[in-house]
């Protein structure tokens, strides 16, 4: 019984990543047509647009359709990166479930590092140098 | 007596030597089942040598050394081995001889903290963000004069959506550096702006009749088309050091010609790690360095160890030493193992002993699997025989030879008779040495008449045990 029991929560974690992955994506989805919105109003000199909110067009004032679909960006980009980070926790926790059973993959470790803040090539690089500018 | 060991492809002989090991053998509980993984025998120090592989993963002990004890052949490089195999391609591992270290190119001391930082890995994380998918269309648009800046579309799918991005003279710059064209998959580096080109998509790929070697076909991408690409890397220390060192560069990791490297440079990379270690952003792995025939050091250079091991960045330094009692290198003082007693007074020490019969027809079976060489049962036990009297390393060698014989005879496993023949082709250590008391009057250079030599610290011939 423990392995149906087992089995199910492994099924449930990685159903939640999948639907994180396709949520990523139609998030990415509306990014990229607001995108495209934000350089259509940039371009436009008429004082008016038309917006399409839910199933209804509105005309709007340009500059307030540009500022809401600019807030709305920002929403976004923060809800993609919560679900990344979310997709990584599952992930490892996935990993974790099946790591337990190969000694070789010590629980997960290895997808320890993935928690650390990233580091960009470039500061691996010129340390002695840029040490010595500060000085 | 004993022979010294060709050192000079001592690497080269040692990874095909042990080839078979694939662990230490050991079960959860760490206790050493009897032939696993290619280990045979040996149960102590593979139990021992288990407990310091967890105690590395662990990262409880750093800076710590131990020396592994024991005559020719008893598995000292096998158990090392084996270390390297359980602790992951992750964790730094470096082997050397004791006699890399004697070079002209570089102090001693040079040589040992290079080999200390190639041991102590930096864990770091690389994360990009990056467009990637395939080109559906580039639209540039010319101005009439060629003097206003250019201007254009681009438009770029994945499997999952498409999308029209506006374009400005740089990425115009870019894109016809790259001879992007539509149908091409590529990436574009969110931060630099750099455009890599990944290859042709597949659904384009009847476009054109005649394509050269180097068109690369490929997926359309899936999934979103802002990715973020996040990179776990081990670097170590020393491959740090050695892309900050000004004068090469990082070629120079390539030709494996670095140099000296200034201690300011080390000291302000230690500083740098260490920050990076506090933000989060790096983790320290220390790994473990192996150095062989440990005796081979000198007084200057176990002085430097027993400094070095107190540094808060030192690896775990496991030695082995085939020699007893006898001169520290450079000295006319006799210790054990060739190790002045203060540093021996650090070590953990593992022993291996000698191996019993069944052990060594265990381990020339295992042997022969890894030769892909077939043997009869009694030529294993002759064999078996040679390995007791004799010793193991010269026994396995007669596993290839006798092989050679049998193809040559045409037959598909090797039998008796082949071992024999190269048993009287090859001579061992003890028959060639007989052989030398007979005929040392036919020699060049004659010294057996007087007595032992004056053993210099530096001359190859087999010292004293």
């Amino acid at each position: 019984m423990d392995f149906v029991k087992d089995q199910s929560e492994r099924e449930e974690v990685g159903e939640t990543i999948l639907f994180d992955r396709q949520l990523v994506i139609d998030y990415d989805r509306r990014r990229n047509s607001n995108r495209e919105a934000l350089r259509a109003l940039q371009k436009s000199s008429a004082p008016k647009a038309w917006v399409n909110l839910g199933d209804m067009f509105i005309r709007l004032p340009t500059d307030t359709a540009s500022s809401m679909v600019q807030e709305e960006q920002g929403r976004i980009s923060d809800a993609v990166d919560e679900t990344r980070e979310r997709i990584k926790e599952n992930a490892k926790k996935l990993e974790e479930m099946d790591g337990l059973k190969s000694a070789t993959q010590k629980n997960g470790a290895h997808l320890k590092a993935f928690d650390l803040k990233p580091l960009s090539a470039q500061e691996l690089y010129h340390i002695a140098q840029s040490a010595k500018d500060d000085n | 007596m004993q022979t010294p060991e060709v050192r000079d492809i001592a690497r080269l002989e040692r990874t095909g030597a042990h080839s078979h090991i694939h662990g230490l053998g050991l079960d959860e509980k760490l206790q050493p089942v009897g032939n696993f993984q290619g280990m045979v025998g040996q149960a102590k120090a593979r139990r021992a040598a288990g407990l310091l592989v967890k105690l590395v993963q662990d990262g409880k002990i750093a800076g710590r050394a131990i020396l592994m004890a024991g005559g020719p052949g008893t598995g000292k490089t096998a158990i090392a081995m084996g270390m390297t195999q359980e602790l992951g391609k992750d964790v730094p591992f470096t082997m050397m001889a004791a006699s890399e270290l004697f070079s002209l190119e570089m102090s001693k001391t040079e040589a040992l903290t290079q080999a200390f930082r190639r041991s102590i890995g930096v864990r770091i994380k690389e994360e990009t963000e990056l467009i990637q998918g395939e080109v559906v269309e580039i639209q540039i648009d010319r101005s009439v004069t060629g003097v206003a800046a250019k201007s254009g579309k681009l438009t770029m799918k994945t499997t999952d959506m498409e999308t029209i991005y506006d374009l400005g003279q740089k990425m115009i710059d870019a894109l016809s550096k790259e001879k992007v064209v539509a149908g091409d998959v590529i990436t574009i580096d969110k931060a630099s702006g750099r455009i890599t080109k990944l290859g042709r998509s597949f659904t384009r790929a009847r476009d054109y009749d005649a394509t050269g070697p180097e068109v690369k076909f490929v997926q359309c991408p899936e999934g979103e088309l802002q990715v973020r690409k996040e990179v776990v890397h081990t670097v170590s220390l020393h491959e740090i050091d050695v892309i900050n060192s000004r004068t090469q560069g990082f070629l120079a990791l390539f030709s494996g010609d670095t140099g000296e490297i200034k201690p300011e440079v080390r000291e302000q990379i230690n500083t740098k790690v260490g920050e990076w270690r506090e933000e989060g952003k790096a983790e320290m792995v220390p790994g473990v360095l192996f150095i062989d025939e440990v005796h081979m050091l000198d007084m200057e250079c176990f002085s430097f160890l027993n400094r070095a091991l107190e540094d808060q960045l030192a690896p775990i330094v496991i030695m082995a030493s085939n020699r007893g009692m006898t001169r520290i290198r450079g000295t006319k003082y006799k210790s054990a193992h060739g190790i002045p007693a203060d540093f021996l007074d650090r070590l953990h020490i593992i022993s291996t002993s000698s191996y019993s019969e069944p052990e060594i027809k265990e381990i020339l079976k295992i042997r022969c699997t890894e030769e892909d060489v077939d043997m009869a049962p009694d030529a294993l036990e002759v064999l078996t025989k040679i390995g007791t009297e004799t010793s193991l390393r010269y026994a396995i060698h007669l596993i290839t030879t006798g092989s050679l014989v049998a193809q040559k005879r045409q037959a598909t496993a090797v039998d008796v008779s082949d071992i024999k023949r190269a048993y009287s082709l090859f001579l061992d250590e003890k028959r060639s040495v007989q052989y030398l008391r007979e005929y040392q009057d036919q020699y060049l250079y004659n010294e057996a008449e007087q007595a032992p030599p004056a053993a210099s610290a530096s001359s190859p011939v087999p010292m004293d045990m």
